[in-house]
């Protein structure tokens, strides 16, 4: 073996910080057995899968769960409710975390602060199914924000979750409601890095408070909210199943209806495990496409992953 | 860089073939269950053996686990076996049943066998299933001669290539219709009115229950939703929900694409429109239609009578039924609900008892799934215990109070019914008799008796069952049109399609036909017409 082949390289930094390799050496048994192992069960999405026939017995089929999810009548409401309802997220759920925690950075009272932060967070720990009902419940004909609703259109009241043009807000209001103070901490942590001198400096030269939040506070935490919209983007596809699948219904399946709940009802439900992964498939490649463009723009400005 | 990114490929590549390779063990050759049963020994009951047993628990009784069972222990006790039962989570049945297949970690016996997608004959091609028909005279004799006694039942559990893969619970004779309209009959006193025979007649009692007795959920829909029981309500217009055949041709067809579907989903709306349904109808339960039903705010439901005796009240007084409405007086319905000897399709939990191939001793098994067809063991599922839960009156059994009787049981009636006897399971199921609710309110059975007498039943399917790839059509086609169907019908009662007038209906009708069409719902008539075509041509005797 050539001696400066990236295996020897490799042989004599082991021996040099054996250490450190053994504390990695979690991470990658870890993504090993998570994320290498299963991978060999995309072969899947060219299978007609019968599970208790393995891959040996089962017949090879080429292309023809793709071609069938992309003729289904489904598809295009599908992929439009999947990239729009990530869009919107994006618009709006994205930098909610980010004015929050700089509205946080701006108090100055330390009990202000503790108790807003303590509150935020709280919802984050209910689980989905829990947050779920409750939008349920407050959305039914008798429930609170239908009523409150009613109250504001002056209509009669009535269940939000049956009118497909509800379900993007519902959705997203919810999603900020319960993940804006968790994501928000992040921000903050960077936020409390910030050199004081620099804005010493700034008072110096006469900025003023909004003067300091763009010239100062902004440019320092750029690299990390880069950072969070490269791995963003990079779930372009991906919308959580549990809730989707959690408030969809017949009539609002229009808008709710997305690649993760199709997948589950095809493919582990409907017993075609081959579909199922095809379509999987399909979003995971288009969700790394979307990743690498994106850190190829970021790379630009020298912020980039990798 | 380059080259050990090459090499990294290359290991992952040959470890993932390997590893392929390594999950498609080969299955059991299904000829190995070839066997003359003539030359086989007898069961040997002197060994206590372990059975594992996968079943789901009924809905409405998830605390009665098997091995609480009375009956389940003593046929454990009487063939020395030793029961194990695995209940998969209540709501994720399914979900279960097709990891467990996946992971291949089997129990000896499956009492879901039907789940399998193509059914018990795929499971055992596919050799997750043991082929027990040729052991069957031998370790199931009674269930081998009660079954080949009546050749329409041996037919519904025979698979289409003239097998018997499993030990089927089954009835010997046919069972009532056992839903219908249940209408309130104070309500109906208070307008006046008796209970409504035609559509027309309906209208005018909804109607009138709305304006004059100001009930806001006049007309209860099941939470199952509109394809279950209101089924009764599409018979009208000789349409259904899911697929019919034309009692006079045998022509198979889906019901939505009927011309009176649309007459009906013109008819639901209509009553939406007029408030007779309530717009909460999409998440009713049923408890909440119960309550609405006793606090005079719902006229109408459609339910099962054991269910209105126990929970509404005084069958003449609270309650009263009525016939499946019609369209015109003196119309014969061929659509209802109906209980076929052998419930097969996949709906039905605890029908099917199949034998897996991780099973040590299936003579055992198969001794087990007996049980149920020898005349002690069809009494026993049925009625539970002599002298406790029932005594012989005039050689026919009667139940006793004790079922009914909280502190005794410790329990409500409908968990007491899985504990102390079976009410569904792998045995004959008397349920005619071995229903104490129906032996506690027997003008029940004149209900029932009539609703089954007023229709036929010559648009039903029989139980047929696909093969693997008649399957998959179905499942990858007609997923995407019930789906489709579910929603539109939703919207369109809902008024959310567009107003109501006859060309909207018009428009509604032909988009909606041509994206059946489009979605290829004549290649799935075409799958249901050959199974149906098989299961006419399985030979009935022996």
């Amino acid at each position: 073996m050539n001696k400066n082949s990236y295996f020897a390289r490799l042989k004599i930094d082991i021996k040099r910080k054996k250490v450190e390799y053994l504390l990695f050496l979690p991470v990658l048994i870890y993504f090993i057995i998570f994320c290498y192992v299963p991978l060999y069960g995309i072969f899947m999405a060219f299978f007609d899968y019968v599970p208790a026939l393995g891959f040996a017995g089962s017949e090879y089929v080429g292309f023809q769960w793709f071609s069938l999810f992309f003729d289904s009548i489904f598809f295009g409401r599908i992929m439009y409710n999947t990239i729009m309802l990530n869009v919107y997220s994006i618009i709006f759920v994205f930098p909610a975390p980010i004015l929050f925690a700089l509205l946080l950075y701006e108090i100055k009272t330390k009990a202000v602060v503790k108790t807003a932060q303590i509150l935020t967070y709280l919802p984050v720990f209910i689980s989905l199914v829990v947050v779920c009902g409750i939008i349920v419940d407050f959305c039914k004909v008798d429930g609170l924000i239908s009523n409150i609703m009613a109250t504001i259109t002056g209509e009669a009241a009535k269940d939000l979750l049956d009118d497909a043009n509800y379900y993007f807000p519902i959705y997203l209001i919810s999603d900020i409601w319960q993940n804006m103070g968790f994501s928000s901490i992040v921000f903050y942590a960077a936020l409390c890095r910030v050199d004081q001198d620099l804005y010493d400096a700034a008072k110096i030269d006469g900025a003023g408070r909004f003067r300091q939040l763009i010239s100062v506070t902004i440019p320092s935490i750029l690299p990390i909210i880069t950072v969070m919209f490269i791995i963003r983007m990079g779930s372009m596809l991906n919308v959580g199943f549990e809730k989707a699948y959690l408030l969809k219904r017949p009539l609002n399946a229009e808008r709710s209806e997305v690649i993760a709940t199709f997948v589950y009802d095809r493919g582990l439900k409907g017993n075609n495990y081959g579909y199922g992964t095809a379509v999987g498939l399909f979003s995971a490649v288009i969700n790394f496409a979307f990743l690498w463009v994106t850190n190829f723009f970021a790379k630009k400005t020298e912020n980039g992953l990798w | 860089m380059k080259k050990w990114l090459r090499r990294i490929s290359v290991l992952l590549l040959s470890a993932a073939v390997s590893l392929s390779v390594f999950a498609a063990c080969a299955p059991k050759n299904p000829g190995d269950d070839d066997v003359d049963w003539t030359t086989l020994p007898d069961i040997d009951r002197s060994e206590k053996v372990t059975l594992t047993i996968w079943s789901p628990l009924e809905q409405w009784a998830p605390d009665s686990t098997y091995d609480k069972n009375v009956i389940y222990q003593r046929a454990a006790e009487e063939l020395n076996l030793e029961l194990e039962f695995i209940h998969p989570p209540v709501g994720q049945e399914t979900d279960q049943f097709n990891l467990m297949i996946v992971e291949k970690d089997l129990p000896d016996i499956i009492f879901c066998g039907n789940w399998y997608p193509g059914g018990v004959q795929e499971g055992i091609s596919h050799g997750i299933y043991r082929n027990v028909n040729d052991y069957l005279p031998k370790y199931a004799p009674d269930y081998y001669r009660r079954l080949t006694a009546n050749p329409d039942i041996l037919r519904e559990a025979t698979m289409d290539n003239g097998d018997i893969g499993a030990v089927w619970g089954f009835a010997e004779y046919e069972e009532w219709c056992y839903s219908g309209p249940i209408f309130n009959k104070k309500a109906l006193d208070a307008i006046g009115e008796d209970a409504p025979v035609t559509i027309e007649d309906w209208d005018r009692v909804l109607g009138k229950f709305k304006n004059e007795l100001g009930m806001n959920s006049a007309f209860a829909i099941h939470p199952l939703g509109l394809q279950y029981l209101e089924q009764a309500i599409i018979s009208a217009y000789g349409a259904a929900s899911g697929f019919i055949k034309d009692p006079a041709t045998g022509e198979v067809k889906y019901g939505p694409a009927e011309n009176g579907y649309i007459d009906y989903l013109n008819l639901i709306r209509g009553w939406y429109d007029k408030g007779y349904i309530p717009t909460s109808f999409t998440t009713n339960d049923w408890l909440t239609n119960v309550d609405n039903f006793k606090a005079m705010q719902t006229g109408v439901m459609f339910d099962n009578p054991q269910n209105a005796a126990a929970l509404i009240g005084e069958y003449g007084k609270d309650w009263i039924d009525a016939p499946y409405p019609v369209l015109n007086e003196g119309d014969k319905l061929q659509i209802r609900l109906k209980n076929w000897y052998v419930q097969s399709n996949n709906s039905a939990w605890n029908t099917c008892g199949v034998v897996t191939r991780s099973c040590e001793n299936l003579d055992r098994a198969l001794d087990f799934l007996n049980w149920g067809f020898t005349d002690e063991g069809i009494m026993a599922y049925n009625y539970g215990t002599e002298g406790v839960t029932y005594n012989m009156v005039d050689g026919e059994p009667v139940f006793t109070d004790y079922l009914f009787d909280n502190d005794i049981t410790g329990t409500d009636i409908y968990s007491a019914l899985y504990r102390f006897k079976c009410h569904n399971g792998i045995f004959v199921r008397q349920e005619k008799t071995a229903n104490p609710l129906i032996q506690r309110y027997p003008e029940n059975i004149g209900i029932m008796e009539r609703w089954t007498e007023q229709s036929g039943t010559d648009a039903l399917l029989p139980p047929i069952s696909y093969t693997r790839n008649e399957q998959q059509v179905i499942d990858l086609y007609f997923t995407d049109i019930t789906q489709y169907v579910e929603e539109q019908q939703m919207k369109f009662i809902t008024g959310q399609t567009n107003d109501i007038s006859n060309t909207a209906v018009a428009t509604y009708d032909s988009t909606f036909r041509a994206n059946l069409t489009g979605m290829g719902i004549d290649d799935i008539l075409g799958v249901v017409s050959s199974a149906l075509e098989r299961y006419n041509e399985r030979t009935s005797e022996e």
